[in-house]
């Protein structure tokens, strides 16, 4: 038990993911750390990280208010939606909404991951995992 | 009594092996953490969609993939009556009934069926499909309530035109972009007209109808169309539509989208299967295969069980259909279910996989999935569905897999 403390103390750290630059404002950036897959959103210029996978069918989160193909003959511009009061990104794919402070989504019954993103002084861009 | 040594005081050997553990353990954990802190990484300009690697590797046929070809002026140079030209022009697309199909309010966006964006000529639709791991599509017309619409003559030159302008501006072969052509189902004359003129062109893999709460496909009005499929070894492709129309009266009493689009389509589906069956249009024309898109899949293992178990019932009641009437037969020549797995193939789009592998396992068993499931996106509509559910389930094996990504649309397209 007190290796298992121990390890979960030392891996539970900030992990740089870029720079302050690297993730543009209302849009949703891919963030790959090992095998965990983060959609990082800045919104009004706070940046939130959310598990980047819907789990109904796996659509990547961080494309939700990214342009839709050949956008410009569309009616409409975005898939998905973010949501910039309610801080709510819509899934690309099939539109369910996920809260990117919580995690929870209105219809499922549990949450997905959401990590704490630390900007530090120099720019440096951090979650904790 | 193992059991209550282990939790109590423990042997010399058993101490031996809780410390190798706590070794082992230690050492696993130690990697762990190392591969952690060396993986800290920066977002990665990704290639915009998590479709899984070895799909790349996988050759893909989008079986369902949509134009969206609903502005007229597209192809208002290939109709050449004036007077046809000139209605289309000013009036557009005669308006199908469809009575309730009001996807703004369920999906909280005005346009759903753009929801992924669109592509309207090869060079779109070839840039598109690679970024989902698609090699190559079968792509049908968006006009899916064609079928309900009034002005029969204008939607016969719509038709002709549709055909016109795939084969000029989308189909492109080299490229794995394949057309259906559309047949003028509430002309039944015309379809065969039509499968005449659009046979030798290139890249015309199939015809297009629509399965719909209307006249069903194995009525014996299409009787010289399915002639003619055959001959010519072209399938039949059945799409939804028209649902919650003025035709059927149980769609009409739906109250909301999420309804219908759990089960309207997979109901007319599902009666047209039937129909075809039991009104004896695969005992006359054995060849003829038939292609059913966006109806689901699951239905199939219950449909075909039900059907041979009311044929065991009732085997002397198919004698009084119109085929079977004629051609003197009083019996199917085959149990109903295995016309199912001979004549019939589905498009996967939309999946409803169970969660446990298992159980998705034995229901592709149940459908014979290999034989008869072939991949489709529906792109780029709201329930559109990407290949990854093909890769990411323990319950589809490889083979499996291959043959509903490419194999068995090879075969029935002969791609």
């Amino acid at each position: 038990m007190v290796i298992q403390r121990k390890y979960l103390e030392y891996n539970m750290r900030e992990k740089i993911i870029g720079r302050i630059e690297d993730f543009p404002e209302g849009r949703g950036t891919e963030v790959k750390l090992g095998g965990l897959k983060i959609a990082v959103f800045n919104i009004d210029g706070k940046l939130y990280a959310i598990h980047d996978s819907c789990p109904h069918k796996h659509a990547p989160l961080h494309e939700s208010g990214s342009n839709r193909y050949n956008s410009e003959k569309c009616g409409g511009t975005f898939l998905g939606e973010i949501d910039l009061e309610l801080k709510m990104i819509k899934c690309p794919w099939h539109g369910l909404r996920f809260n990117l402070e919580t995690g929870e989504s209105p219809v499922l019954k549990r949450k997905i991951p959401v990590y704490n993103v630390v900007v530090r002084e120099d720019g440096e861009v951090a979650v904790v995992v | 009594m193992i059991r209550m040594r282990w939790w109590g005081c423990k042997t010399s050997a058993e101490m031996e092996i809780s410390n190798m553990r706590g070794w082992v353990y230690r050492k696993i954990l130690f990697i762990v953490s190392l591969w952690s802190i060396m993986s800290k990484g920066k977002p990665e300009k990704n290639k915009r969609i998590n479709v899984p690697d070895e799909a790349w590797e996988e050759y893909i046929i989008d079986a369902d993939f949509h134009l969206n070809l609903f502005d007229p002026k597209e192809y208002l140079e290939y109709i050449e009556d004036p007077r046809l030209r000139k209605k289309i022009e000013v009036g557009g697309i005669p308006k199908g009934v469809t009575g309730g199909w009001v996807f703004p309010y369920a999906h909280h966006i005005a346009d759903s069926l753009n929801t992924q964006g669109t592509a309207l000529v090869a060079e779109e639709i070839d840039g598109l499909k690679k970024q989902y791991a698609i090699d190559a599509v079968i792509v049908g017309p968006g006009m899916i309530n064609l079928p309900t619409a009034r002005y029969p003559i204008v939607k016969n030159a719509i038709v002709k035109a549709y055909n016109d302008y795939i084969v000029d501006k989308v189909i492109d072969v080299k490229n794995g972009i394949y057309g259906l052509a559309i047949v003028p189902q509430w002309d039944p004359a015309a379809c065969v007209e039509e499968i005449e003129r659009m046979k030798g062109e290139k890249g015309i893999v199939g015809v297009q109808g629509w399965y719909s709460p209307q006249t069903l496909f194995g009525a014996i009005e299409y009787e010289e169309m399915h002639r003619e499929l055959v001959k010519e070894k072209l399938p039949l492709v059945l799409h939804g539509s028209g649902f919650t129309s003025r035709f059927d009266l149980l769609g009409d009493s739906m109250k909301s989208v999420v309804e219908a689009l759990t089960l309207s389509w997979t109901y007319n589906a599902m009666a047209n299967v039937m129909n075809l069956i039991f009104t004896g249009t695969f005992d006359r024309h054995e060849d003829l295969k038939v292609v059913i898109q966006e109806a689901g899949t699951n239905w199939v293992p219950f449909a075909s069980l039900r059907a041979d178990e009311c044929y065991y019932a009732l085997p002397e009641d198919v004698m009084l259909s119109h085929r079977m009437f004629e051609d003197g037969n009083d019996y199917l020549k085959h149990m109903p279910s295995e016309y199912f797995f001979k004549n019939m193939y589905y498009t996967t789009q939309p999946i409803a996989l169970p969660k446990n592998p298992d159980h998705v396992k034995s229901m592709f068993e149940m459908c014979r999935a290999s034989e008869t499931f072939l991949y489709s996106s529906d792109w780029p509509h709201n329930t559109f569905d990407p290949p990854n559910w093909l890769f990411n389930n323990r319950g589809i094996d490889k083979e499996t897999r291959s043959r509903i990504c490419h194999g068995n649309s090879k075969e029935v397209f002969g791609i």
